[in-house]
């Protein structure tokens, strides 16, 4: 039997802006994913909940107000004290590629810079998730 | 610990962990479900159902509060249908509960249809079971909301709640059709809008025509402006007491029981006679027979039954 993939596409934080986010659940259900969307203005605990709560094979977080610094490795941390140390971390938005090192030591799986195609980070998570 | 243990004692991780297998069909799960089984039957089970836009998940999310005031422990399972092209699913019920996220006595878990039809997914059943064993007072169960054969969620829940509002469009022949018998009480939401009222007068018109016996209650409620969700809890709270009558408990049980035995049965029979069309001598020369007009089709299902495998 075959698992069908899960996923939690998150917004963490004040940021206000969820076309993206919106954008990304859609092509990820339209490449067979099952997404669950959180909605705008959720803290790292919040996510980490609903990301346990929905076993979810991996956890997208978007962010455009520039505090991933901060937010995303506090996700990543309370997932895993919570001992769902499998639940893959990925992270887009405004992120400045100078960033991308610290995130990545930070229990972040992957960084797709502005401009990244769907296609390529649809691809990422069917082979990483 | 056992599996068992761990979500007796309310273990998050544990019990999303093994519903996700039961979703995913994994086999092994259902020796942890025959363990839980006698802790489950006890928790109070209300369905929500109604058209897409009605305002289930709202109320949901309202109703969690009701609850959480009184301390009880709440399971939500939240439906939404798979897309038919590409196999995958938005679950979108949750972003109206955000409020409860951050609440470890509140367990919310989406799951997608995966082709079944009748309004819930194949497993909510069993999700149903393991939020009982792990101490849910209260299951809400939301269901998909596309038909008007949404009536698994009777079977399996003590109560349910048939949601409409003004502006769905055709919404009252909808209800109509096909969901009226099957509500305990019926919501009106979104009264902070015009049409309200006619829609509830239009629904007490059908459903005094339809329904021999007790008329079911119409609560009318606005779920933004919170108004009208004391009188719908009361209405709720007034049909669980039911439930003390064993004779109400027990028609419940059977019903519920029956549903999950003879959906369970089906599924395997189901199971069993594809993949007998697909491995079996015996029925893929019925199948040569009917092609070639040596059998008629009717002849071969009197066959096949007499040569399924009932293991
Ligand atoms: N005006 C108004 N809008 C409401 C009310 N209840 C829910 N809504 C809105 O209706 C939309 C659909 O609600 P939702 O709970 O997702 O409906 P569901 O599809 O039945 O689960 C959302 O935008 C809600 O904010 C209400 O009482 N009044
Ligand atoms: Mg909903």
């Amino acid at each position: 039997m075959k698992r069908k993939k899960r996923i939690l596409v998150g917004k963490v934080g004040l940021d206000g802006h969820d076309r993206g986010a919106k954008i990304l659940a859609r092509a990820f259900r339209d490449a067979g994913f099952e997404v669950v969307y959180s909605g705008l203005h959720q803290t790292p605990e919040m996510i980490a909940n609903m990301a346990i709560q929905e076993a979810v094979d991996g956890v997208g977080l978007s962010l455009l107000s520039g505090a991933h610094n901060h937010l995303f490795p506090e996700v990543a941390r309370l997932i895993k004290e919570k001992g769902a140390d499998n639940i893959v971390i990925f992270g887009g938005g405004t992120i400045p590629d100078k960033d991308v090192a610290f995130l990545k030591e930070s229990g972040i799986s992957e960084i797709f810079l502005p401009g990244t195609s769907l296609d390529i980070i649809i691809n990422w998570a069917d082979n990483n998730l | 610990m056992s599996i068992a243990d761990k979500i007796k004692s309310g273990d998050i991780l544990t019990m999303s962990r093994l519903i996700r297998d039961i979703d995913d069909g994994m086999p092994e799960a259902e020796i942890t479900l025959q363990k839980l089984f006698k802790h489950s039957g006890d928790s109070k089970i209300l369905g929500i159902t109604g058209l897409p836009g009605a305002g289930k998940s709202t109320l949901t999310s309202l109703l969690i509060s009701y609850y959480r005031k009184q301390n009880k422990r709440v399971g939500v399972v939240a439906v939404d249908p798979t897309s038919p092209f590409s196999g995958g699913a938005i679950l979108g019920d949750r972003i109206r509960m955000q409020e409860h996220n951050a609440d470890s006595d509140v367990f919310i878990k989406s799951v997608a249809t995966r082709g079944s039809f009748g309004g819930l997914s194949k497993s909510v059943v069993d999700i149903v079971r393991i939020m009982e064993a792990a101490g849910k007072d209260i299951i809400i169960i939301e269901t998909v909301g596309v038909g008007q054969d949404e009536i698994d969620v009777v079977r399996l829940a003590g109560q349910v709640l048939v949601v409409t509002a003004p502006g769905l469009g055709d919404d009252i022949q909808a209800i109509k059709a096909g969901i009226l018998e099957i509500a305990d009480i019926f919501v009106v939401n979104k009264c902070d809008l015009v049409g309200a009222e006619k829609a509830a007068s239009e629904l007490k018109d059908a459903a005094e025509d339809n329904i021999t016996g007790d008329l079911k209650p119409i609560v009318m409620t606005d779920s933004i402006h919170i108004k009208g969700i004391d009188e719908l809890t009361e209405s709720i709270d007034i049909g669980f007491d039911k439930f003390n009558n064993d004779n109400i408990k027990n028609e419940y049980l059977d019903r519920r029981y029956r549903y999950e035995i003879e959906y369970k049965v089906r599924d395997k029979l189901t199971e069993t006679i594809r993949e007998s069309f697909e491995n079996d001598p015996v029925f893929k020369d019925i199948l040569k027979a009917v092609r070639d007009k040596k059998m008629d089709p009717y002849t071969a299902v009197t066959k096949i039954m007499k040569n399924v495998k009932l293991t």
